[in-house]
This record gives C-alpha cells, sequence and structure tokens, in this order.
C-alpha cells in the first residue's frame, strides 16, 4: 500500500475511531493508543485485506479487539445492570437537556454505560457501519446488537438525567488497568 | 408484530436515513406509519438519537494524532523487509551467543580442569622428588628473581625454555606436556617452581588474571599463566604464605 493510499485511508476512518476508541476506552491517552495501534496493524497486515472497500469494517473490528485483548489481558470485567429495553417514551425535557449538554458530557454518560452495550451503542451512533458490519465487528448476531442496542439505549438515558454522577462512574481505562477499578 | 416488538426493532432504526434499505426493519416502519402514537413514540426517540449523534460528531481527536498515526504508518510499512532480515539477524545473533555460552561454559570447564590438574601435578611431585635449584648459565640471576619478586607478576624468566632444559635444569612430563622444575629458597624456605612453554604445549590458557590456588594435604599449589609460560608454584607452607607470593 503506498504512503497516499495509507494517508486517505487514515484521513477518512481516524476519527470515527476515535470516537468509537474513546467511547470503550473512557480517556484520551488509550483512545489515541488503540486508535494507532489499528492503523499499526493494518500497516503491517492490512495489505493482505484484498477488498479495500472492506476496510472500513476491518479497521473498526481490528479496534474492537485491540480494546478487548488488553482488557482481558488485565483480567477486567464489565458488570451488566439488568435494565429494561429502552422502550419508555422518550419526554420531550429529555431531548432539551442533551441539546443543552456540550459534547463532552454526552460522551461522558456514553461512557458510563456497560461496555457490552456501550459497543454496539457508540457504532449505533456513529453511524459509519451498517448493522451486518456492527455485528462482524462485535462478532455477536444482528439480533444480540439489536437487543444490546436497546437495553444500551435506556442506560444512556439514565445517566443523561444524572450527568452529575457520570464523572464519579466513569474510571478512565488507564485507571482501571492499573487495578483502581471498584 | 405488536407495538413492543415495533419499538424494540425501531430503537435500531437511526435517523440519518442509513438503515432505510434494511428489510429488517420495513415491516416496524410501515406499522409505525399506520400507528400515530408509535409514530410519535419513534419521532421523540430518533430526535434523542440525532442529539446524541450529533455531539459525538462533534468530539475531535486531539491534536497530533494524525500526524503520529502516519509517521507511525510509514515506519511500520518499511518495517517489514527489514524485520525478516532483523529476524534472521537475530537469529543468527541468538545462535552465535549460544555458541559462545556454551563455548564458554567448555572452555571454563575445560580451563578449570586444566589448572587443577597442573596444580595437583605440582604438589605430587614435589612430594615425590627433592629439590632442584636452577643450573647452567643464567640461572643465577633467575634464582635471584624468583627469590626476591611477586611471581604472578613477573613477566617470564627472559629465558627460553631450551636454555633452562640445556642448563641442566630438570624436566619433568605433566600429561603429554614437559615443565621444567625450578626450585628456590626465599627465606628459608623451599618453593617449586614448574614452568610449561605454552608454545611447545597446546593446552588450554589457564587463568591470567589471578592464580587458580589448590590445597592438599599440607602443601598448596598456584597455578597461572603469562601467556607465554604456565606456571605452577608449591608451597609447604599454606595458602596465606602462597598468596604472599603469587597472590
Amino acid at each position: 500500500m503506498s504512503t497516499t493510499t495509507f494517508s486517505q485511508l487514515v484521513d477518512v476512518h481516524y476519527t470515527p475511531l476515535y470516537r468509537f476508541a474513546l467511547s470503550l476506552a473512557r480517556n484520551q491517552a488509550d483512545a489515541g493508543d488503540l486508535v494507532q495501534q489499528t492503523f499499526y496493524i493494518w500497516a503491517t497486515k492490512g495489505h493482505a485485506l484484498r477488498e479495500v472497500s472492506k476496510a472500513k469494517s476491518w479497521l473498526f473490528t481490528t479496534l474492537y479487539r485491540e480494546f478487548l485483548r488488553v482488557r482481558r489481558r488485565e483480567g477486567l470485567s464489565t458488570s451488566i445492570e439488568d435494565l429494561q429495553p429502552s422502550e419508555q417514551d422518550v419526554a420531550a425535557e429529555e431531548i432539551d437537556r442533551a441539546r443543552n449538554m456540550d459534547a463532552n458530557t454526552v460522551m461522558l454518560a456514553l461512557q458510563s454505560v456497560d461496555e457490552v452495550f456501550r459497543a454496539p451503542l457508540t457504532l449505533f451512533y456513529l453511524d459509519d457501519l451498517t448493522y451486518q458490519e456492527i455485528a462482524d465487528t462485535l462478532d455477536v448476531p444482528i439480533g444480540t446488537v439489536m437487543s444490546r442496542l436497546s437495553r444500551g439505549k435506556a442506560q444512556l438515558r439514565v445517566s443523561l438525567k444524572k450527568p452529575e454522577k457520570n464523572a464519579q462512574k466513569v474510571i478512565p481505562f488507564n485507571q482501571t488497568k492499573k487495578g483502581h477499578a471498584s | 408484530m405488536n407495538n413492543d416488538e415495533a419499538k424494540f426493532i425501531l430503537s435500531a432504526y437511526r435517523p440519518s436515513g442509513r438503515d432505510s434499505n434494511d428489510a429488517r426493519f420495513t415491516e416496524a416502519l410501515k406499522q409505525a406509519r399506520q400507528d400515530p402514537a408509535l409514530n410519535e413514540w419513534l419521532a421523540q426517540a430518533q430526535a434523542l438519537d440525532a442529539v446524541v449523534m450529533d455531539k459525538l460528531a462533534q468530539i475531535v481527536p486531539p491534536a497530533g494524532l494524525r500526524e503520529q498515526i502516519l509517521a507511525g504508518g510509514k515506519v511500520s510499512q518499511k518495517a517489514p523487509p527489514r524485520r525478516r532480515h532483523l529476524g534472521a539477524w537475530l537469529a543468527l545473533a541468538a545462535s552465535v551467543i549460544v555458541v559462545f555460552a556454551v563455548s564458554e561454559v567448555w572452555l571454563g570447564q575445560k580451563v578449570q580442569a586444566a589448572q587443577h590438574n597442573y596444580a595437583e601435578f605440582a604438589v605430587n611431585d614435589m612430594h615425590n622428588g627433592g629439590h632442584h635449584p636452577p643450573q647452567g648459565q643464567g640461572m643465577e640471576e633467575a634464582l635471584v628473581k624468583l627469590a626476591s619478586s611477586d611471581l604472578h607478576s613477573m613477566s617470564g624468566l627472559e629465558l627460553s625454555f631450551n636454555e633452562m632444559k640445556a642448563g641442566g635444569c630438570r624436566t619433568v612430563k605433566c600429561g603429554e606436556r614437559e615443565a621444567i622444575e625450578l626450585c628456590f629458597n626465599r627465606d628459608g624456605t623451599w618453593y617449586h617452581l614448574y614452568v610449561m612453554p605454552r608454545k611447545v604445549s597446546r593446552g588450554p590458557l589457564l587463568a591470567k588474571s589471578k592464580p587458580y590456588f589448590l590445597a592438599m594435604s599440607d602443601s598448596v599449589a598456584a597455578v597461572w599463566t603469562d601467556g607465554v609460560f604456565d606456571y605452577a608454584v608449591v608451597s609447604p607452607k599454606g595458602l596465606n604464605d602462597l598468596k604472599g607470593l603469587a597472590g
């Protein structure tokens, strides 16, 4: 792959990849590392991918696997709260409240969602991948993606209602790696 | 499909229209168009989704990340051929290190064995023989040197092996190697010095930095080399005495 092609690939995908990574890793430094690592793997192995059209899906999948690999190595686990799917009506105040929040506060709310729901939820909001691609990225059936999405949205709505609590709830990835998770 | 099932499916329907051609949503969308309450629910849910999407789109990567990725990519793209070579070099280096390590161990063991054998030979020969002061031309000078010098730091005897041999010095066999015995007296004590030329022998080099000491019964031997000769000196007065002489 030429330097120009690689540069174009980075320009197109590094921003949504970073947003996905930030949602997963919950801090800028680890998110940046994840994105860099993803492109590093592409630069060393991506040339084996014959269909460049699949590069986007490949990059998201690789980033997610890298995140899981690091998290598994650190022995972290995610608790799953038993929330009902998001089928309740959305009140107009909820929409207004979210609209008045800054992007970082909304990201913090997203980061407070349990990881198993957070990954599909972020990919949903990034709007970059089809459902099949999201399912492939997360290596789960589409039905599971939709189920997790619904529950993830329920958690997000709770978090958006209490943004001041999210800062306490969200433990950056680099701190959980040091064993500070409660 | 009831409305709960439709809500479950429609909660995954993105407001951007990306999923408009996805057949999974067709039936639920049709139901929403026909049911005002469901349609209202969908509109509100999508409004919130649109806000979150918009907020997420405002997140920008930190400055410099793009440049770091590109720089890393350039290095990585050039890396494979180099890494293959590097791998081969690393493998070769590892092999060399292993060979050296094995050689070092093997040589170390061999040197230690040679030192031990030479020391043992010297002690045994001293016990079996009498005193044999150097004889022949130039030997007086050698005797004075032996009687007054630090043997270990002494650089050769300034006499060739053949000169010592021709001068009448006693020669003995240490295995396949021939050594000359030079007995000298220092402060009333007789010491036995054995000298083996390295050029004649092909035995392993003895420890050059410091002597190897071997205590046997009431005698102690020290062996070392200066690269020209392999030396062994035996003292009947113990280790400390010999360390003062050849330490």
